[in-house]
């Protein structure tokens, strides 16, 4: 009954786990280039007070006794389906379209990777994210440039004045991952790359490696359908409930049994 | 004393402990591909009354009800899509086979990852095997799986066929052995056979106890422990005491 006790208490906080994770999501719901997260539970050891398959008397049992200690949250796995698009008409806005991560180099130099393709220019006409993270590789606008051209597979032309053949400026980049599941989130809509993601593969978007192509001009939402995430907490909260009522009967049957000696 | 209190007390045990499969079953209702324990219960003759010529009321008296074992419930758990291209769930009886250090065992939680080298893997890293019991590589690319589970994968020059999951059954897959972490062993002497399940990709297959199921085993649990409190108390306060107290004054 201790068990049932200590069983009840890991399926509340995985539950609680879970709505931590659903809340994030819905809070990210309108954030550029989110991925959602989902929690993953396992079963815990099993006690085993008569193992399947042991010898009785005269045959072996059919089917053993053993009692589960409960669950455990087992991983929170980054979703990486396609978000929507959103049309904003702001040429540095570039959604991909299909798989593949933007490079950007943080200030201490290590790179890192975001579908978050709203970029901005700094002081110098060179691309870089909000946070003023550079775009690798470096892409650096002539301030003279009347409009600027990404093509879907990542050529940047811009339009000088006084020339009738626009120039080109560099080819974009994307990145992708053997397991993109593994990426660790830092917050600020970037990732790092882990040993379980496994090293970056660049390549031109649209190329052989299967990565996507680009879109000028939208950005990529949240992939964060939050119909379902209202449908997840629901359940989080209804198998959250009947572990405290586990709790409850436990209790109950407790103060039986410390009630029997009168 | 009467062997009945040791009937009631027997009896309030197993309830005790069919309360910790019952908190299990609800604690893994978000685990993926979770199957239920059912228990059942059976009773013990506690002197070989039973091989002489048996009575009714030595079989009555002596008859202590045990928690006998329990069996996993087999039973379809709902499948849920994901979107996600690398989560399956099986749709039938049959299970996916996985490689771990221990030797090969068994899930129905589809929820892989493609590794650093493009091996299928569980969560826990673990290659999981085609129908030949061997790990299957996955080049990047749009992944797609068919029912029977054959894993084809979409390149610039065409579409390829990678390998084919696993899916294996038992004839008496209720007696396969949990050992947690979604896993399942198979008792020694069982031989899997080709399963008939069908692999849904970008869905997950969720546990198979209903809340309704699990409430109800609750109240039942509560009130048979109540009745066998109520039983051992009788014995104890009304006849055990009475004898004690009272017997002494004739």
């Amino acid at each position: 009954m201790i068990r049932a006790l200590y069983t009840a208490a890991s399926g509340m906080s995985a539950q609680q786990a879970n709505l931590d994770t659903v809340a994030n999501n819905l809070a990210n719901s309108s954030t550029t280039g989110f991925r959602q997260r989902r929690l993953q539970f396992e079963d815990m050891i099993y006690q085993n007070l008569i193992t399947p398959g042991s010898a009785q008397s005269q045959s072996t049992v059919s089917a053993g006794l053993q009692i589960g200690l409960g669950t455990r949250t087992a991983a929170s796995e980054v979703i990486m389906t396609q978000g929507d698009f959103n049309l904003t008409s702001n040429p540095l806005d570039i959604a991909i379209q299909g798989a593949g991560f933007f490079q950007v180099q943080r200030p201490d130099g290590t790179i890192a990777y975001t579908r978050d393709g709203s970029f901005h220019m700094n002081n110098q006409g060179t691309l870089v994210t909000k946070d003023g993270d550079l775009l690798i590789p470096n892409l650096t606008i002539p301030s003279n440039a009347t409009a600027v051209t990404i093509s879907q597979y990542g050529v940047v032309t811009a339009t000088l004045p006084g020339q009738t053949n626009p120039a080109q400026l560099g080819t974009m980049q994307l990145a992708t991952f053997a397991n993109p599941g593994g990426l660790s989130s830092i917050g600020s809509n970037l990732f790092l790359q882990t040993q379980s993601s496994g090293n970056a593969i660049t390549d031109i978007p649209g190329g052989n490696t299967g990565m996507g192509t680009l879109q000028q001009n939208y950005l990529e939402s949240s992939n964060v359908d939050v119909v379902n995430e209202f449908v997840e907490m629901i359940l989080a909260q209804r198998a959250y409930e009947s572990n405290s009522k586990v709790v409850h009967v436990a209790d109950d049957m407790y103060s039986q049994i410390n009630g029997m000696v009168r | 004393m009467d062997s009945g209190i040791y009937a009631s007390y027997t009896g309030l045990l197993s309830r005790t402990q069919s309360l910790d499969t019952a908190a299990n079953n609800l604690a893994n209702a978000g685990t993926n591909g979770f199957r239920a324990e059912r228990d059942y219960f059976r009773s013990v003759l506690t002197d070989d009354i039973a091989q002489q010529a048996p009575s009714q009321v030595g079989s009555a008296v002596n008859g202590f009800g045990i928690l006998g074992g329990n069996h996993l419930d087999m039973g379809q758990g709902q499948i849920a899509a994901t979107g996600n291209p690398l989560d399956f769930a099986l749709n039938g009886s049959g299970f996916f086979a996985v490689k771990t250090p221990q030797g090969v065992r068994y899930t129905r939680d589809g929820a892989f990852t493609r590794s650093v080298d493009g091996v299928l893997q569980t969560g826990l890293g673990e290659p999981v095997l085609d129908t030949k019991l061997q790990p299957i590589t996955i080049p990047s690319g749009a992944v797609t799986v068919s029912a029977d589970g054959t894993v084809s994968v979409a390149t610039p020059d065409g579409s390829n066929i990678v390998g084919q999951l696993g899916v294996f059954d038992f004839a008496n897959s209720s007696a396969l052995i949990a050992e947690g972490v979604n896993r399942f062993q198979a008792p020694l002497n069982t031989k899997p056979v080709t399963s008939t399940a069908s692999v849904e990709q970008g869905a997950l297959e969720g546990a198979n106890n209903d809340a309704v199921h699990g409430t109800m085993q609750l109240i039942l649990i509560q009130r048979q422990a109540e009745m066998m409190q109520k039983a051992l108390s009788t014995f104890n306060n009304e006849l055990d005491k009475t004898a004690a107290e009272d017997l002494p004054r004739i």
